[in-house]
Order: structure tokens, then C-alpha cells, then sequence
């Protein structure tokens, strides 16, 4: 059995405790977030050899990244950036959380996901931008937590990056 | 010599020769030389080389005195000292297997005192409970503080966490026998989180740990290691050194795990076998009286209880009967007791019994379910006790009624009346009767036998007249009625004398005219009346009947209507 820390960083309403809500059943109250400034849920996946339980932790949104408790992100094997794509500057709040991030972990791996995919008439960042953070090495995903896309292929991914190993190729 | 010239004398001379020539000159081969080289030319190897020997030179310069500790202290303190200062967490995670005892061990010494200290306070305390636990103490050899306190309290550890410090992730937990199975997982991470933002929001230092969270009667005690906390959650309130058997585990981990832990990369997996050490701190303490009372030892207690009182009222209860019967025997005429002894179930009475002396079994006294366990081990004799005397003169000689027996001092006294028949024939037989010298019958009025050929005409002479709703007596009537009485009198004496029943019929006669059931009622009415007024005048009670006859009844032809008449009968024979 192996079990994994991963922690939910982005903006101020981009979508993280949708995505993860998508993911996982709760058991924890949602006010979390707002009294210690994290909820945290638990999933176990199956990948080709590995069992593994995901611990995840959700923490609260804050568009000041100075604001984010950065004792939440010790240990963790690796995190997803979350951003809004009807909010493009919520890329720029995500660009300066994975700087601390990467600190902090010591450049653990993670996964960029550019939610609210369904909002199409007000989606505001442009394919350009995103292959300029793919020329980075980021692994950038396009997700809606609303319609089940690429969320469940995005926390796979993550684990696979984090266990060292590829068994299941994204959609 | 330059190397040109070792190439030229080479030259002249073979390698055999060369070696042998270096042999003189060195004392060393070839091969040697080459290896004392590289030696010199690589300080791994030197250093390997040297090292083996390097203790025991430097042994050997400090007893020669070339080399002091003094000298060399300061090097190694400058050396700690910067290392310190460089990481001070690596030198207490070193140290923590090490500082975890002799802390533990000095914060020991202090509870001692501060125990004895609360023992001299709490030796004022006095109640019947703690009088209790004092015998307790005395007899266990503990002291009375630490029986005190653990009377006091109640708790239960239902689950032991174990915790990787930095992530939050739960290594292996174990749980009591019953105990719900908790989210351990997500409760490990969320303690985690939460001394986080403790931490975080109030600023304190990294060492500073969240020791204890206390919700209602419910505490999860938090011990840290620098790599994994143990937590363990308790419901109730578990004593002071509980917290010592946390430390002692998450030591116990850290010693056997250190390296697993230092480079946790989320494989739990090698952590299955910390569950011997977690398990020590799943302990739980019952408050005496607390718990579900022991009935069944109650119960036998109290059956043991009744049995013995039921024993113990069954023996008084039998002491008391036998008590009673030797004490009835004792004072029955002929039997003298001597002593009573219990022999097994047997109660063995000795005495004395006279021959003749009556059944001891018409005893009241006897009459008792248990008479089997009496052995009665009397020996025959011949009493002269003045009640056995008389017991036998009244065996012997059946006086009367009338004549009462009393013995004074070898003296048959006999007092009373007696016919004549009697005396002549049956009093003679005193002599017979041990223990009796000599008769008294001065007090014995001896009177020939009454004939009842004149007492019964003497009574059925009488008969009384009466008018109608009269029951009254006229003077005439009256000493009509004093003749009766003394007829009556006479025959009572009869009776007396002679152990006879004889007795009068008081008739009084009535006709069939008119309301038969009204005349028979009236006639009983006068009867009754009649024969109150008899016994008024002092005749027994069984020498009177009285009956009502109609006149035309052939057995009362003499008689009329109203009219009282008399009729001696045996009522032994004639009723």
C-alpha cells in the first residue's frame, strides 16, 4: 500500500473542491476550508501495480498567494495548479503558488488544470497561452468539473507522475 | 644517481642482479616499493592503511604525555559547535532515541516528589472508602497517593495512530477490541492540518507541537517523534504517565524505523510490524464500583450467609428443645438427670429413672421431629422423692375424688372424704408403697355410702305448678325448693363417692292446643329458668338436664301442663 499527499493549490473560486468533490466522496464538511483553511479527502485508485490512497488536500482559494499556509504543502508528493479559464489571470495567481510550491516541495511533480472548460462563451485563455506553458514542461489539462472532463484523467496522471510510472494514457 | 645512469648500469646488470642488489641496499622488493608509493601518493589509501594503528598511537602519545585531552577538546567543542548551529535538528534527531530516556527518567524523579508531596497532604483525608484504600496500600506495599489516583479516574484508549510527521499520512494505526473503526486516514491528516494552522496562526517556533485536542470526554494525546507522531485516542481522563507509554513507543518506532521514516517515500507497508508498539498504549483502567457489580460472588455470599444463619438457628433451635425436654424430664417424679453430652449427631442425656415412674414420652416437650438424636442412658432405681411417693400411692391405692394424698417425712397423709368401701379395702395396700412409714387420716372423713333408694325419691317427690307467664317461686314453693337442692346435694355426694354419673332430668310439660311451636317454646323458657335457679343454688353444671314433655306423651302421664317435675337417670347409661 502506498499512500500520497497531494494538495489542491489555486485562486479564489477556480474550481478545486469541485474537482475534487468530482473525484472523491466527502465525508468532511466543506466549512473546513474556511475555519483552518483546509479540507481534506481521501481516494483510493488501482493503477497496474500499485494500490494507492491519495490524500488530498484542498486548501482554501486565496487570490493573494502570500496568504496561502505554506506548512500545508510540506510533504507533499506532488499537487495540481488550478486555474480558472474564464479568469486568465488566475494563471498568473497559479504561475506564483507553484514558485512557493516548488520550493516547498522540492520541485514535487504537478499538473496545471484549467477548469470550467464547459464556459465557452466566456473562456478567456487562448490555446497560445497554454503551449507556452507546455514549452515550460508543465503538464497542462483542460478540465470541467461540471461535465466530468479530464478529471478523473487528471488526478490518474498526477499519481502516475508521483509513483514513477505510466499505465494509463490520457483521453 | 640519475635515471639515465640507472638505464645504463641496467643495461649492465639483469633484473635478478638489480633486485638482489636493492634487497642489500633498501631491505625492500620491488613490489613493496611500488606500494609504499602509492601509498604516500593517495590519502584514502594512507589513511586506510594507518588507520587500524592510529587508536593505539594516539593511546600511547596520551600516556607519554606528548599528547593531552586538554589539547584536544577544544577542536572537538568547535566541531559540535559549529555542527550545532549548522542543523541543530540533525543533533536532536540523533540524540532523540538517547534525550527521550533521561528526560523521561528526570521527569520521573519529579512526579516522585511531587506525589510524596501530595501524599503528606492527602494523608489528612479520612473516610470509610479511604480507610479502604489505605489497608490497600499497607497490604500491596504501594503508596497511598498512587491507589488514590488510580480510584479516581477512568479512561479508555480506543485507537493509536501513527503518524508520518511531515505528510500527514496515516502508517499504521491499531485499535481496541470493539472499538468502531474511524477514518483514520483522513483524521491522521486532519490532525496534521490542524497543528498546521495552529502553528501557522499563533506563530510558534517548529519544536513547538500540538500536544493535546479535548472534545467533551473525549482527548487525543499527541506524542511527536521528529519524523512520526503517535496519537492516541482516549475517552475519559487518562492518568499523568499515560503520556510515557506514548513516548516509549514512538521512541521504539524511531529506533527500529529510523531510516523508513527519514526517507518516507508512502510505501506503509514496512510499518506493519510497529503494531506490537503501538499496542502497549491501548490500555484502559475501570473505575472500581464503575462496572457491573460482581453478583455472582454477591450471591454466593449471601447464600453462604443465609446458610450459615439457617445453620446456626437450627442448632440453637435443637440446644433449646433438648434444653426444654431434659429440663421436663428432670422434673417428672422418678428421673433424676445427671448431665447431657453431645457425642457426633447424638445428644446422650444420663441420669436416674425409677421403675415406676411415668412415660417420659407424654411429655409435650417430647413431641419434636428430632427425638431421634436422643439417647436417653438412664439408670433403673427405687426413688423416694416425695413426688414419686406419691405418685406411686396414687398408682396404688386410686383414692377419690374426694381424698387428696400429701407426704411428709415417711408420712401418707390423707385428707378429704372417702366412702367406707374404700377404706376398707384399698387404703390396707399402703404398706407396699416404698418411702411410706406410716399414715395420717385424721383429716379423712370416712362416710358410709350414700343409698340411692331414698335420694331418688327424695328428688322425683318434688314437682312445681306454675300459672300461666308465671315463673316465680311462692314461699311454699320455695322450701319445696331447699328440700331439692339438698336431695340434689346427696346425690352429688353420691357421685363424688362412688365415681358414678348420676343425674336429674328437670321436665316441664306442655300440651298441643293452639300453637304447638309457641307452647314448646314457652315450656323451654320455663325449664331454663328452672334450672338456673338450681345451679344459682350451687349444683354442678352435669347433674342437670332439662327437657320439655307433652302431657300426652305416655312416658308423662303424670304430669299436666306448666307443671315441674324431676327424674334421677344415669346418664352414663340411660341418655
Amino acid at each position: 500500500m502506498i499512500k500520497k499527499k497531494v494538495v489542491m493549490l489555486g485562486a479564489f473560486a477556480v474550481g478545486k473542491t469541485s474537482l475534487v468533490q468530482r473525484f472523491v466522496h466527502s465525508i468532511f464538511s466543506d466549512k473546513y476550508l474556511t475555519t483552518i483553511g483546509v479540507k481534506i479527502d481521501q481516494k483510493q485508485i488501482s493503477l497496474k501495480d500499485h494500490d494507492v490512497t491519495l490524500m488530498l488536500w484542498d486548501l482554501y482559494g486565496e487570490d493573494d498567494f502570500m496568504k496561502v499556509k505554506s506548512n500545508y504543502l510540506m510533504g507533499s508528493s506532488g499537487y495540481f495548479l488550478v486555474a480558472d479559464g474564464t479568469r486568465s489571470e488566475t494563471i498568473e495567481v497559479a504561475e506564483k503558488l507553484h514558485d512557493m510550491a516548488a520550493v516547498v516541495t522540492n520541485n514535487a511533480p504537478f499538473i496545471l488544470l484549467i477548469n470550467k472548460s464547459d464556459l465557452t462563451d466566456l473562456w478567456e485563455v487562448s490555446e497560445e497561452r497554454l503551449n507556452g506553458l507546455r514549452n515550460k514542461g508543465w503538464n497542462v489539462i483542460v478540465t470541467s468539473a461540471r461535465n466530468n472532463q479530464n478529471v478523473d484523467d487528471a488526478f490518474y496522471a498526477l499519481t502516475e507522475q508521483m509513483i514513477g510510472q505510466q499505465t494509463r494514457p490520457l483521453s | 644517481m640519475t635515471e639515465q645512469q640507472g638505464e645504463a648500469y641496467q643495461g649492465m646488470l639483469s633484473q635478478a642482479q638489480l633486485n638482489e642488489l636493492r634487497n642489500l641496499l633498501v631491505g625492500l622488493s620491488n613490489e613493496e616499493l611500488k606500494r609504499l608509493q602509492t601509498l604516500l601518493r593517495d590519502p584514502h589509501e594512507f589513511a586506510g592503511e594507518i588507520s587500524p594503528i592510529l587508536p593505539a598511537a594516539i593511546r600511547k602519545m596520551v600516556e607519554r604525555g606528548q599528547l593531552s585531552l586538554n589539547s584536544v577538546l577544544p577542536m572537538i567543542e568547535e566541531a559540535l559547535h559549529q555542527g550545532i548551529q549548522k542543523n541543530p535538528q540533525r543533533l536532536a534527531d540523533i540524540l532523540f532515541p538517547v534525550m527521550g530516556p533521561a528526560i523521561r527518567k528526570a521527569v520521573s524523579e519529579d512526579l516522585k516528589r511531587l506525589i510524596q508531596t501530595a501524599n503528606a497532604g492527602l494523608e489528612q483525608g479520612f473516610s470509610p472508602k479511604r480507610l479502604g484504600w489505605r489497608l490497600q496500600a499497607l497490604f500491596t506495599g504501594k503508596s497511598y497517593t498512587e491507589i488514590l489516583l488510580a480510584k479516581t479516574y477512568i479512561f479508555h484508549v480506543s485507537h493509536v495512530m501513527l503518524i508520518h510527521r511531515q505528510t500527514g499520512l496515516l502508517l499504521h494505526q491499531e485499535k481496541a477490541d470493539k472499538a468502531v473503526d474511524l477514518e483514520a486516514d483522513m483524521i491522521s491528516s486532519m490532525l496534521t492540518a490542524i497543528r498546521d494552522f495552529v502553528s501557522d496562526s499563533f506563530n510558534q517556533m517548529e519544536h513547538a507541537s500540538l500536544d493535546q485536542i479535548q472534545v467533551g470526554d473525549m482527548t487525543i494525546l499527541i506524542e511527536q517523534g521528529p519524523f512520526a507522531i503517535v496519537a492516541a485516542v482516549i475517552k475519559g481522563m487518562p492518568p499523568a504517565d499515560y503520556r510515557v507509554s506514548l513516548m516509549e513507543a514512538i521512541e521504539a518506532v524511531h529506533f527500529n524505523h529510523a531510516l523508513d521514516l527519514e526517507n518516507f517515500d508512502g510505501n506503509v507497508l514496512v510499518y506493519e510490524n510497529t503494531g506490537k508498539f503501538l499496542k502497549t498504549c491501548l490500555v484502559s483502567y475501570r473505575k472500581q464500583g464503575e462496572g457491573s457489580k460482581p453478583w455472582p460472588l454477591i450471591i454466593i455470599l449471601i447464600i453462604i450467609l443465609l446458610a450459615i444463619g439457617w445453620f446456626g438457628f437450627q442448632r440453637y433451635s435443637l440446644n433449646k428443645r433438648i434444653n426444654r425436654f431434659t429440663e421436663q424430664l428432670d422434673a417428672l417424679p422418678g428421673y433424676h438427670i445427671n448431665d447431657i453430652q453431645r457425642s457426633g449427631r447424638f445428644f446422650v442425656i444420663r441420669g436416674f429413672k425409677d421403675y415406676e415412674a411415668p412415660e417420659y414420652k407424654q411429655l409435650e416437650s417430647w413431641k419434636i421431629h428430632d427425638t431421634g438424636r436422643i439417647q436417653l442412658r438412664l439408670d433403673p432405681i427405687i426413688s423416694l422423692e416425695p413426688a414419686m411417693i406419691l405418685y406411686r400411692a396414687e398408682k396404688i391405692l386410686q383414692p377419690l375424688s374426694s381424698t387428696s394424698l400429701d407426704y411428709q417425712n415417711g408420712t401418707l397423709i390423707l385428707k378429704g372424704t372417702a366412702n367406707k368401701t374404700w377404706f376398707e379395702e384399698n387404703l390396707p395396700a399402703w404398706t407396699s408403697i416404698p418411702g411410706v412409714n406410716d399414715i395420717d387420716t385424721r383429716e379423712l372423713n370416712v362416710k358410709s355410702p350414700p343409698d340411692l333408694s331414698w335420694i331418688i325419691p327424695a328428688i322425683e317427690r318434688h314437682q312445681f305448678a306454675f300459672d300461666v307467664n308465671i315463673t316465680t317461686l311462692d314461699s311454699v314453693q320455695q322450701r319445696q325448693f331447699d328440700s331439692l337442692v339438698a336431695a340434689a346435694v346427696l346425690l352429688t355426694d353420691y357421685n363424688a363417692q362412688y365415681g358414678k354419673k348420676m343425674a336429674i332430668f328437670v321436665q316441664v310439660y306442655t300440651n298441643r292446643y293452639g300453637n304447638i311451636e309457641a307452647n314448646i317454646r314457652k315450656a323451654t323458657e320455663r325449664v331454663d329458668a328452672f334450672v338456673s335457679k338450681l345451679k344459682e343454688a350451687g349444683l354442678p353444671d352435669d347433674l342437670l338436664e332439662g327437657r320439655v314433655l307433652f302431657t300426652d306423651e305416655p312416658s308423662s302421664s303424670r304430669g299436666q301442663v306448666r307443671t315441674v317435675t324431676f327424674n334421677v337417670f344415669n346418664s352414663a347409661e340411660d341418655r
